[in-house]
């Protein structure tokens, strides 16, 4: 009976987590596209509701009751296989990001997060590798060659970004001592962890843009010479995945984790802690920020080509995570 | 443990949520027949080529190789960082040129790796 009442719980919280995520991506979709606009000087989406506010619905009913096109050449097994990879991994970050303390509301304890793990970061890790096999699947199953291509290279750039995230995650578990994302929060009451980890944080910007196919590495689209790159053979909700799972829910999330790891994650500001703020609204205010910044790096810079990207990451990134590593130990062994 | 417990159900549910989506799709959308939709995408010509799987080449199955190496050497480091803190403060520099010294032979290798070409795209 116990183990139902758990059960149940969990559901219906897995389920507010869920829909609220897809809810908050659906209109991260509006906020990118409005702000794609006004940085080319065009309004943005316009005439769905006021100012273009219902567009999200407008395109979730669309790509909802659009044929679901099944080549004849497809694996059709892994055909559909590959956009569930693509956005279960995915989501599955959210699990384990927590945003914010356990807060009693009514004499109820309410926690703002699925679970709290000891080894939080390296789940988070581990998640957003497993989703490149999404990539594989969704290129050798659509069996035509820019989707091939698309997800070779798609492939080439995260098993390099991989190892860099890797390493340059030890730093902020260095100076925590926990793989906890709650006890990480909490190391950082007095000062920020971007302090010695600079080096980090750097490579893990580099990192993000790179698993998130945003714009000076989205080589895996390349539009002008490969079509949609691994979702060209891709229609409707099978095609809907992709975009949802990699652009707006991985982008969010790691975010979150890249605030949880350098930016005090719910702490206030340096010196403005006496303000009436709640954590959480903190919290969401720079995970806001830094989804912003990828925004505008994606709306700002062209495209590189996919050997200097991969030797971007074996040659610059992994050297500079090793770099902080170091820096980190003789920083903890002088100042404790 | 219901920590994990609580993993799986989310991981569940979000399989859940993600066929449904694709299973309403395929029931609620209209189905238009064409002759040309089951071809695969090619500006508007049949296909040459009927299969993709045997006509690439992979330009780097040496980064793939040294992908392996370097996670699991990431995999040594890891752990180490979760307690360096609090050795630190007993034995500092042991716990330091331990480290290091593993540091520096993967550093080597990196090296050897780097200067035989293995991070060029080939």
């Amino acid at each position: 009976m116990e183990l139902l009442g758990t059960v149940v719980v969990l559901t219906i919280k897995s389920l507010i987590f869920i829909l609220v995520m897809f809810l908050g991506a659906a209109y991260l979709t509006l906020l990118e596209r409005k702000f794609a606009g006004h940085v080319q000087q065009r309004p943005g989406p316009l005439h769905v509701g006021p100012h273009g506010l219902l567009q999200p619905i407008a395109d979730a009913l669309k790509v909802l009751t659009k044929e679901d096109l099944v080549p004849d050449s497809v694996d059709k097994f892994l055909f559909y296989l590959a956009s569930l990879m693509a956005f279960v991994p995915a989501i599955m970050i959210l699990a384990v990001v927590p945003f914010g303390d356990p807060f009693t509301v009514f004499g109820v304890e309410i926690k703002p997060y699925i679970t709290d793990l000891n080894i939080g970061v390296l789940l988070a890790l581990a998640f957003g590798s497993i989703s490149l096999y999404g990539v594989i699947f969704a290129g050798w199953a659509s069996n035509s060659k820019y989707p091939m291509i698309g997800s070779l290279r798609k492939a080439a750039v995260l098993i390099g970004y991989e190892v860099a995230l890797g390493f340059a995650m030890v730093g902020p578990i260095m100076m925590a001592g926990s793989f906890s994302l709650r006890e990480i929060v909490e190391a950082q009451q007095n000062i920020w962890f971007i302090i010695p980890n600079i080096l980090a944080f750097v490579v893990i910007i580099f990192c993000i843009l790179a698993e998130t196919g945003r714009t000076p590495f989205d080589v895996q689209e390349a539009e002008a010479e490969l079509v949609g790159g691994y979702i060209t053979e891709y229609t409707g909700m099978k095609f809907g995945l992709f975009p949802l799972a990699e652009w707006y829910i991985a982008t969010f999330v790691l975010s979150a984790i890249t605030v949880i790891l350098f930016f005090g994650g719910w702490n206030p500001l340096p010196l403005m802690g006496w303000l009436p703020i709640p954590a959480i609204v903190w919290f969401f205010v720079k995970v806001f920020l830094l989804f912003m910044f990828f925004l505008w790096v994606h709306w700002t810079l062209p495209r590189y080509r996919v050997d200097q990207i991969t030797e971007l990451a074996w040659k610059v990134m992994l050297p500079l995570a090793l770099a902080n590593i170091l820096v980190v130990a003789i920083w903890i062994m002088i100042f404790g | 443990m219901t920590g994990y417990f609580a993993l799986v159900v989310f991981g569940i549910l979000a399989f859940v949520i993600g066929a449904a989506l694709l299973l309403i799709n395929r029931l609620i959308a209209p189905r238009v027949p064409d002759p040309m939709e089951g071809y695969t995408y090619e500006c508007g010509v049949p296909l040459y080529d009927k299969t993709s799987h045997l006509s690439l080449e992979q330009k780097y199955y040496l980064l793939g190789l040294l992908l392996v190496l370097f996670d699991l050497e990431a995999a040594f480091v890891l752990p180490w960082g979760a307690i360096f803190r609090e050795v630190a403060q007993i034995n500092a520099g042991l716990i330091f040129t331990e480290m290091f010294i593993f540091l520096f032979i993967l550093i080597l290798g990196y090296i050897y790796a780097w200067k035989k070409g293995a991070l060029k795209w080939q």
